[in-house]
Parts: structure tokens; C-alpha cells; sequence
């Protein structure tokens, strides 16, 4: 008896060791619910966006977009992701019901790569920015199809207007007009990026 | 409340088997569905129990082709028989449009008939429906076991207890071997369609 | 006892299906009446539910939601939504007498949903009361 003791008391306090380790498993940092703070909210922000839209939720989602915009003020790609889902996220709440449903589509995939970026520490920029591009493209593709379906709209409505010109920004509700500042403004903001990165 | 499409000409009615447990209100279904199978779409659904027990509902949508230039879908339904399942019974009769009372003839069951009854007409009475007014036919079930030497209620008896005021057509029955059956199921279609608005006359 | 709907409600109730729930994704919509018959149907040509046995069952089913509400003193549940792996169903009142069934695949947003499904049942008592 007196002999299992002490090997049974080390197996214990083997298991305390480990229970209590201080140092984290490679991928814990994951996880953004083992992550203090603002990343842990906005996924909490997300998940109830997946129950239930409406003004309370979407102005959550927006107050949290703008901490994280704090929070990764030195990150120009992080800074990116977050402009981007502003953006989708001010019109879906502007729109709710009449969103397009691939704003919600969109909404999601920008929030699952914001995920990956933030937290994959071994991550380059280079990989970093492929991920960004995709959910850019993503938006310029839904920003078409809008631009596509309000001229649809406007065609139908004024079927005798011939000139077919450029529509007047007035026209554009405001919502919209909002994304298209912002995907310009990211589109730039990107291009910028890859000439200086070209010159050095 | 059957419900009438003008834009298909369809009309979709419910018929509602009612009576106590083990009466054979699920054989009766059973029997329609192998008999009719090319004209039910669909399996029929049961809700069960573990013992077989209707729990909640059987349910066979049943095609009756052209009638009047409507094409009219008869929605059966069984209730489950049993006393303590009064709350899915009740349900099952919402917007009920025609009732075929099965009764057990077996001696030994004269009193669930009656006491069957009696709460068929205090369900539908929930619904603001009077058992006296839906067109209703009485089926008396069982009577292939006669036969067997199992003592039978007599057809004078059943007709005493169930069908004295209400008088309504009724059948004797054997649903186990398809005995007038279909001669029921025809009976309440035709009272059930007779009963629908001069919209369909 | 019967009640009719005509050809023009039957149209417009179908346009909304089409336009507010198929064009968006989901695979199946149903609108029934609370007996389980079947108002007006639609999916998206690439799912074949037996739709007479789903009436039915979903008919029976909001009785049986409705009746337990009341058991622990609530008017109605807000959110009648039943989770699967590859399919989900969703289901709202219309009015008191009728019941909306939306099926619909992972790739839509249970949030976005319940916003239009809000946004078609005002549309469909409007066309509901005028009969
Ligand atoms: N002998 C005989 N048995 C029957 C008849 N109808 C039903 N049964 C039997 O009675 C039992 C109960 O029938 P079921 O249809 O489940 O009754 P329900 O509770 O009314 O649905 C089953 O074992 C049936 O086989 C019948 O006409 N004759
Ligand atoms: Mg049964």
C-alpha cells in the first residue's frame, strides 16, 4: 500500500501540473473566445446577428467595429477588414428586409477571414492580403449586381427616358452610396499598397 | 374548414376517424391506403407510440379525381383513441369537415363508444362545431368477430346508444378484412361534398 | 363550412413566395391553413418534399407549439425553428388562421430570414383580409 502512494500522489500532481500549465497549446490563440476583449465580442455580436437582425444587434455590430478600429490602428490590413464590414454592415441595417441576400453572404465570409487574419499568428502580409482580396472582390461583385438591379429598376420605372448616361449620384440611396464610397476608398487604399510595394 | 382554390380548382377537405382505443380507426386507413395506393402520392404518416399506439395522428391524403370540374383531395386523419391523449385529439379536429365515428361492436367496450362520443361532441363544441350538424357517418366495427363466438353488441343496441338522435347512415363493418370500408369512406366523401357551398353545385 | 380563395389572392400570394423567399435562397415555401391543407406551394426545382404529409404534420405540430405555450402562460412562441444538418424549418403565423413553412439550407442566414418572413406576412394580410 504504502508503496503506491507516492507514484499515485506524482500521477496526481502531474495532472495538476498540466491542468495548470501557464504555457498555451500552439493553436489556442484560434479560438477568439480564449481571446480577451474586443475580437471575443464582435463574434458574440455575430453569432446573434445569425438569430436576429435588427437596429440594437446592427448597432452592437457597428460600436464593436469602431473599438476594433482602436484596437488595430497600426494594422493597415486589419484596418481594411474592418472598413469592409462597416460598410456591408451599415447597409444591411439600413436595408434589413430589402437587403440583397448575398450582403448577408457577405457579411459572414468577411467576418470568418477577419477571423483567420487576427488571430493566425504565423500568418505573412502577403497571405494576409490574399485573404483581404478575395472578400474585396466578393463586395465588387455584389456591388455590381446593386448597381445592376437599380438600373433594372430604373429602367422599368421611367421606360421612356432614352439618355442613357451616368446616373446622377442623387439617386443613389444613401446606404449604397456609403459602400461604393468605401469599396473605392479600399480599392485605392489597396493599390496605393501595392505601388509603394513595387518602388522599394 | 375546407379550402376551396379557384385558381387550381382544387378542393382540400378533412375527414376526421374518431372513436375509442383499438376501435380500428387505424386499420380502417391502413386498409384505404393498400387498396388505393395509385392514388395517395404519399406514405401514409403515423405518429406512434412504442406499442403501436396512435400517439398523435395517421394521416392519408387520398386524390378523388374530378368532381364537379374541381379535383378534390379528402385529407383522413385518425385520432388517437386513448382518454389521456385529449390534447393531440382536439388538435386533430381543427378545421374538421366530415367525421366517421368508429365504434368497437365488442360487448365489453359499450361504454368507451358512449363515453367516445360524448367527448367528440364536447371537442367540437372547443371549435364552435356541433356534432349534430357535420355530416358524420357511424361505422360498427368488428363484426367479423361474431364468428369467433366474441360476444357482440347487436346493430339495435349500438344504434340505441350512439346513433338514436342523431341518426346518421352507419355500416357494420370489419376494417381488419375490408368489409365496408370503402362503402364508409364513400358515404362521408359524398355528405362531406354535399355539404361544401354552391360553389361547387 | 368552407372558405375560398381566388384566383388574383392565389397569384399575389404566390408572387411573394417566389419573389421574397425562393430568389432568395430557400429551398421550399408553404403556405397552409391551420386544418393542414395546402394554400399555395413553391421550391426551388431542386428539393421534392412530400408537401401534403409536411402540411399535416406542421399543421399538428404549431397546434401542439401553440398549446404548450399556454400551458406555461405564453401567447405564442416567437421563434418556431427546428435545426438540421443540411435542412432547416421555419415557421410563422399569418393571421390566425394560417401558417408559413420555409425550408431552407445552411447557406441562408436564419437572421435574414426571420426579416423577411416579418416583411411577407404584413404583405399577405393584406391580400388575406380582402377575402
Ligand atoms: N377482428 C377484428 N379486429 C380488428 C378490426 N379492426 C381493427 N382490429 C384490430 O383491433 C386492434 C386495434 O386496431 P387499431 O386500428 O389500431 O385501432 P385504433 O386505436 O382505433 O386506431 C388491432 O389489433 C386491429 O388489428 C376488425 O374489424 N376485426
Ligand atoms: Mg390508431
Amino acid at each position: 500500500m504504502d508503496a503506491d502512494r507516492p507514484s499515485s500522489n506524482k500521477e496526481v500532481d502531474d495532472q495538476l501540473e498540466y491542468l495548470f500549465a501557464e504555457t498555451q497549446s500552439a493553436d489556442a490563440g484560434l479560438d477568439p473566445e480564449s481571446q480577451p476583449g474586443p475580437l471575443r465580442d464582435l463574434k458574440a455580436i455575430f453569432l446573434a446577428v445569425d438569430w436576429e437582425i435588427n437596429d440594437d444587434i446592427m448597432n452592437a455590430l457597428l460600436r464593436q467595429i469602431d473599438a476594433l478600429k482602436n484596437t488595430f490602428s497600426g494594422d493597415r490590413i486589419m484596418m481594411l477588414f474592418l472598413q469592409l464590414l462597416e460598410a456591408v454592415g451599415k447597409y444591411v441595417k439600413g436595408k434589413k428586409a430589402h437587403a440583397h441576400p448575398d450582403a448577408i453572404k457577405l457579411l459572414n465570409s468577411i467576418y470568418t477571414s477577419l477571423e483567420i487574419v487576427s488571430l493566425s499568428k504565423g500568418m505573412t502580409d502577403a497571405e494576409r492580403k490574399k485573404i483581404l482580396r478575395i472578400e474585396v472582390n466578393r463586395f465588387q461583385r455584389l456591388k455590381d449586381k446593386l448597381a445592376r438591379k437599380k438600373a433594372v429598376e430604373k429602367a422599368a420605372a421611367l421606360p421612356k427616358k432614352d439618355a442613357p448616361g451616368e446616373s446622377p449620384p442623387e439617386e443613389i440611396p444613401p446606404a449604397l452610396r456609403y459602400v461604393l464610397q468605401e469599396v473605392r476608398k479600399v480599392i485605392r487604399e489597396e493599390f496605393a499598397a501595392f505601388k509603394a510595394e513595387f518602388k522599394s | 374548414m375546407a379550402f376551396i382554390n379557384l385558381k387550381k380548382k382544387e378542393v382540400q377537405a378533412k375527414i376526421v376517424y374518431y372513436g375509442p382505443g383499438r376501435g380500428g380507426k387505424t386499420t380502417n386507413l391502413e386498409f384505404i391506403y393498400k387498396k388505393y395506393k395509385s392514388r395517395i402520392p404519399t406514405d401514409m404518416v403515423a405518429i406512434k407510440t412504442h406499442g403501436d399506439r396512435t400517439l398523435f395522428f395517421d394521416f392519408l391524403p387520398f386524390d378523388i379525381g374530378t368532381i364537379k370540374g374541381y379535383s378534390v383531395r379528402m385529407q383522413l386523419y385518425t385520432v388517437p383513441g386513448q382518454v389521456k391523449y385529449n390534447a393531440t385529439r382536439k388538435l386533430v379536429l381543427r378545421g374538421v369537415d366530415g367525421i366517421v365515428f368508429v365504434a368497437d361492436s365488442m360487448q365489453l367496450r359499450r361504454e368507451k363508444n358512449v363515453l367516445s362520443l360524448k367527448n367528440a361532441r364536447e371537442n367540437l363544441a372547443a371549435y364552435k362545431k356541433d356534432l349534430t350538424k357535420i355530416p358524420l357517418v357511424m361505422q360498427y366495427n368488428k363484426r367479423d368477430l361474431g364468428e369467433q363466438g366474441i360476444p357482440l353488441l347487436s346493430v339495435e343496441t349500438l344504434q340505441q346508444d350512439l346513433n338514436a338522435d342523431l341518426n346518421v347512415p352507419f355500416f357494420e363493418a370489419s376494417a381488419l378484412e375490408g368489409k365496408n370500408v370503402v362503402e364508409t369512406l364513400k358515404k362521408i366523401i359524398s355528405l362531406t361534398m354535399a355539404s361544401l357551398s354552391k360553389d361547387l353545385t | 363550412m368552407e372558405y375560398t380563395l381566388d384566383q388574383k389572392q392565389l397569384d399575389e400570394i404566390e408572387a411573394i413566395l417566389q419573389s421574397d423567399f425562393i430568389e432568395m435562397g430557400v429551398h421550399c415555401v408553404l403556405m397552409i391553413d391551420m386544418a393542414g391543407n395546402i394554400i399555395s406551394s413553391l421550391d426551388n426545382g431542386e428539393v421534392s418534399f412530400d408537401i401534403y404529409s409536411l402540411a399535416a404534420l406542421a399543421a399538428g405540430n404549431f397546434g401542439a407549439v401553440s398549446a404548450m405555450a399556454n400551458m406555461v402562460g405564453e401567447n405564442e412562441f416567437s421563434l418556431l425553428f427546428h435545426k438540421g444538418q443540411d435542412e432547416n424549418l421555419h415557421f410563422s403565423r399569418v393571421t390566425g388562421e394560417f401558417l408559413l413553412i420555409t425550408i431552407f439550407g445552411k447557406e441562408t442566414s436564419l437572421g435574414f430570414l426571420r426579416l423577411k418572413v416579418a416583411e411577407a406576412i404584413k404583405k399577405f394580410e393584406t391580400i388575406l383580409q380582402s377575402s
